[in-house]
């Protein structure tokens, strides 16, 4: 009896967190497909109008190419450069390799707005143009440490017998680490790209600062908010939180592989 | 000696010497190991039999002292340019790869034939007793059959000398014998020249031609198994290689590599070793099964001229199959005993007479050995030295 009352309780107050917690998701869902701009109740009809606004807007494909392209670029230079001071900071002593690591990862402890303003003062007097390039800029100093943390503990965690089976059978040091250390992590360093792709994707402080003409798509939701209830971030919301879920179930394949 | 008779050494170790962080791990090893012969380093951990096989390897380098593989000095090559494999203590094995990938592994960067190495890779598989096995995942293997596989992933290579780094450490104790007798097998069938390092006697003593001890860097005694058994150099072997009964004696007289000791009021002569002198003490070493005993009721066998034989009571009786293990007080110490189970077994409490032949008793001079080894205490689980 008093098992079956504490559960029913237990159930009301998860029923009541869920609620809380996906009712906005749900909303916006919800108004995505309404027919008119309101976006108060009654609905007045259903409708797809908003995701043919997306599509058929020059603005979003635009917004949504300039994000891809920044956060692939960012996940390239950072996977490359992350891997390498990984692999260097394992072949230092204990102490170095300490120090090292806090200092890698200082970027990720600043704010985003200071890191913003920096990068923009810095550009300014370089007298380099704001463009793509310099928003990829920002995004790798902001994301590199999160992929350097996920990148190092996984080579700091590698046998090194491994390596040395692989030297003994003829393997060098640049094939030991291409045809052993490198596929043996992979799941790890794709799991930090990931990482890096969902940090570079959604972000907006310093990409307001470092952006030229062109918009990435937060920031073209962020304007569109701005100046109007605008329905058809509702319809690009709903889009971005699919997205995020085959994300997300990416993401958990690769972690389910780590622990492994 | 051995290597007198066969001149065409594969191996040869010329004064070799390893500092780490200031502790002396090699001290001035010198060795010359011949084509073929299985040649095992024995000794507890800290003793640089590991350090030693690395350098042999390539994993570490001398400080000063040669490597020389068949006339040619290999001393600063890489390992990744020495004809030498390894098989490790723990298993090692590539896990994103498959048994066949990787005992393939070496002769894939060697840029061996494909069809070549398809079949190597089943004739190693078949010669390590697992064939069939070329698609199977690493981790659905168990312990023994990886550790086969990377025998057969270093093995297929052809290396000129193959090292093992106590590979069986970490298997139970039936697997271990099981591969302790392929092993051999192995060996018999290719002909290689093999370095085995242990910490443990047995498998030391009953795979290889010659045993190396080694203790704190250096060579303690160099020989075949049954003659470190039969003729210790020091207390240290003599506790390490076998199951004797050391016991601290008085010396009374000397002569002829001979001695007569002290043992509980009895004179009783002994073999001796170089060193051991009148009024000082020594120890008498006595190997368990070349003492004999008789029941005390009867007069006691006429015995050969020279050898011992004293009043002793049964304390301990422990059946073991073919084995009877005593434990016999006898002149005031207590001496391990193991005679065959056949025929009747003596009681608890018995009286007995104990001997033993001259040739059997070895004296060696007492101080040489200030810590003579604690077998348990020399065999942690596994760790590297």
């Amino acid at each position: 009896m008093r098992r079956r009352r504490r559960s029913w309780g237990l159930l009301l107050y998860t029923t009541f967190v869920f609620a809380f917690l996906f009712a906005p998701v749900l909303m916006v869902v919800l108004f995505s497909f309404n027919r008119t701009a309101s976006l108060t109740f009654p609905f007045s009809g259903w409708s797809t109008r908003w995701y043919e606004e997306v599509f058929g807007s020059p603005d979003y494909r635009s917004a949504i190419a300039a994000s891809l392209k920044v956060a692939v670029a960012t996940v390239a230079i950072v996977g490359v450069t992350g891997t390498l001071a990984a692999i260097a900071v394992t072949r230092y002593s204990s102490r170095a390799r300490e120090a090292l690591r806090s200092v890698l990862l200082v970027p990720a402890a600043l704010p985003g707005l200071f890191l913003g303003i920096g990068l923009l003062s810095l550009f300014v007097r370089t007298h380099t143009d704001l463009s793509l390039g310099t928003v990829t800029v920002g995004h790798v100093i902001y994301t590199l440490p999160y992929f350097f943390l996920v990148a190092s503990n996984r080579l700091l965690r590698f046998d090194p017998l491994l390596e040395e089976t692989a030297r003994d059978l003829g393997a060098g040091s640049f094939t030991t680490f291409r045809k052993v250390t490198l596929p043996i992590s992979a799941p790890a360093l794709i799991a930090g790209g990931l990482v890096v792709f969902s940090l570079s994707w959604d972000e907006v402080l310093i990409t307001f600062f470092t952006v030229g003409s062109q918009n990435t798509l937060p920031l073209l939701i962020y304007s569109r908010v701005r100046q109007a209830v605008d329905p058809s971030i509702n319809a690009i919301s709903t889009l971005l939180l699919a997205g995020s879920l085959v994300f997300i179930v990416g993401v958990r394949r690769f972690v389910v592989d780590l622990q492994q | 000696m051995r290597v007198m008779e066969r001149p065409s050494a594969t191996l040869r170790i010329e004064d070799v010497s390893k500092v780490f962080d200031g502790m002396p791990a090699v001290k001035d090893f010198s060795l010359e190991i011949a084509t073929g012969e299985f040649v095992s380093l024995l000794g507890p951990s800290g003793c640089g039999k590991t350090t030693l096989l690395r350098m042999i390897g390539g994993f570490e380098f001398p400080d000063q002292g040669r490597i020389v593989l068949d006339g040619t000095d290999i001393t600063s090559v890489p390992p990744n340019k020495r004809p030498i494999n390894m098989v490790f203590q723990r298993v090692t094995l590539f896990p994103h790869l498959d048994v066949a990938e990787n005992v393939a592994f070496g002769l894939r960067l060697a840029r061996v034939a494909k069809a070549e190495i398809e079949r190597r890779v089943k004739d190693a598989l078949e010669l390590v007793r697992l064939p069939g096995f070329e698609r199977r995942k690493v981790e659905t293997l168990s312990g023994g059959q990886a550790q086969r596989i990377a025998l057969a992933r270093a093995l297929v290579n052809r290396p000129r000398v193959l090292l093992f780094d106590e590979p069986l450490s970490a298997l139970d104790l039936k697997i271990r014998r099981e591969l302790q007798v392929e092993l051999k097998d192995i060996h018999r069938e290719l002909k290689g020249t093999f370095v085995y390092v242990t910490h443990d006697q047995e498998e030391a003593m009953s795979m290889s031609d010659r045993v190396v001890v080694m203790r704190l860097g250096e060579i303690e005694q160099v020989g075949a198994p049954v003659n470190l058994y039969r003729e210790p150099a020091s207390l240290f072997v003599a506790s390490f290689v076998g199951s004797s009964n050391v016991i601290r004696v008085m010396v009374r007289s000397a002569g002829d590599g001979e001695v007569a000791v002290e043992l509980g009021g009895t004179l009783v002569r002994a073999a001796a070793a170089p060193g051991v002198r009148p009024g000082t003490e020594a120890s008498l070493v006595l190997r368990a099964e070349a003492i004999s005993l008789e029941p005390g009721d009867r007069e006691p066998r006429k015995t050969e001229a020279g050898s011992a034989s004293l009043r002793g009571t049964v304390a301990d009786v422990r059946f073991a199959g073919a084995m009877v293990h005593y434990r016999i007080d006898v002149a005031g110490v207590r001496l391990h005993v193991i005679e065959s189970s056949e025929g009747s077994l003596l009681a608890e409490g018995s009286d007995v007479y104990v001997s033993w032949g001259v040739d059997d008793a070895l004296v060696l001079p007492e101080g040489t050995d200030a810590e003579s080894p604690s077998t348990e205490q020399e065999r942690p689980e596994g760790g590297p030295e």
